[in-house]
């Protein structure tokens, strides 16, 4: 079999870029629906780190892969995702490009969210945008990452075939 | 000779797709347990699962499922697709039969199941209805729904037929 390598890099590094990237959308726009929906779909584009592995892979090669081969690659995939969007987030943080706690929660008290909080509420949303994560944190989500990558390695598994049933149809 | 080879084959496949399930189903109720463990802990380890799933959800408080008072660590409509997926894992034991057909069908069924969700959202962008908790939980779960079943599929394949393609001879219906 052809080596994964590079579908599982440019995957995940895709999908870690647009992360990345997305994360200033998601916080410099937090009280819009385009920085809501950017939020919702945060987990998608995890899965999508799966699906674009996978159908590189396939395509590239011309041929179709097992669901098991697929949630593999997929799991990789989500890992790469998960680091490369760790590290842009960081990168972005440090040169200033994301906003600052205090923006953020003036951002969202303009938007009017705060209207739909309770005091706790507010309180523990101040408290979560000042709070550095430490390593069981971004382990956390790296593991959650590649539980994501690996869901869309299974479904690209399933949608990107190039001929032919595999094994996984009669389970 | 052969007869017993193909029992026994028979068997380590059950054996097998037994292991896959439960691996499917302990995994996604894993995940289920540490996004709700948030009101059961307490900081920093709270605050380390919030980190986590920052990633993936935008985790604002008002759309976010509590527990007495406590935010969850992923919004409602990211719970509900949580939820999905280990029930979908218990549903793929009824749904077997139509391996074939789900394998066959992912390229309209996975998209159809991101509609709901599209409208949910969509509706309240523009201004149509206001969405609600439940009506984010239930289209999110919709959309898990889909993806666990996959997603069962998928690691069942990879232990059963330890994700190489198997020739014709070896495949067993299980």
């Amino acid at each position: 079999m052809p080596s994964k390598t590079q579908s599982i890099l440019l995957g995940g590094g895709v999908v870690g870029l647009l992360v990345g990237i997305l994360s200033i959308a998601t916080t410099s726009m937090q009280g819009s629906p385009i920085g809501s929906a950017v939020g919702c779909v945060a987990c998608l584009t995890y899965i999508g780190a799966g699906l674009i592995a996978v159908w590189h892979y396939t395509n590239t090669y011309d041929l179709t892969i097992p669901a098991g081969q697929g949630v593999g690659m997929g799991a990789l995939a989500g890992v790469v995702a998960a680091i490369v969007g760790i590290l842009i987030g960081l990168l972005l943080r440090a040169i200033g490009l994301v906003p600052s706690p205090e923006e953020m929660m003036q951002a969202m008290e303009q938007s009017g969210q705060f209207d739909e909080m309770s005091e706790d509420q507010i309180e523990m949303t101040r408290n979560m945008m000042g709070w550095f994560m430490g390593p069981i944190g971004y382990a956390i989500g790296v593991v959650v990452g590649a539980l994501l990558g690996l869901i869309g390695g299974g479904i690209g598994a399933a949608i990107f075939k190039k001929g032919g049933d595999t094994a996984t149809e009669t389970l | 000779m052969t007869q017993n080879h193909d029992r026994s084959l028979g068997r380590r496949e059950q054996r097998r797709f037994w292991l896959g399930w439960s691996a499917a189903l302990v995994g996604t109720l894993l995940l289920v347990g540490l996004i709700t463990l948030p009101p059961f802990v307490s900081s920093p380890l709270r605050w380390e699962i919030y980190g986590g799933f920052s990633f993936v959800c935008h985790q604002i408080p008002a759309r976010s499922p509590h527990i007495d008072g406590v935010m969850l660590a992923v919004c409602h409509r990211c719970y509900g697709i949580y939820w999905g997926l280990p029930l979908a894992v218990l549903a793929f034991l009824l749904l077997r039969p139509w391996s074939g057909w789900l394998g066959r069908s992912a390229r309209w069924l996975v998209p159809l199941s991101l509609v709901p969700m599209s409208i949910d959202w969509g509706g309240e962008v523009l201004g149509l209805w206001t969405n609600t908790p439940w009506s984010r939980l239930l289209t999110g779960g919709g959309f898990g729904l889909v993806a666990g079943v996959y997603l069962a599929r998928a690691v069942i394949d990879l232990v059963v037929n330890r994700g190489q393609q198997v020739s014709l001879a070896q495949e067993v219906d299980v």
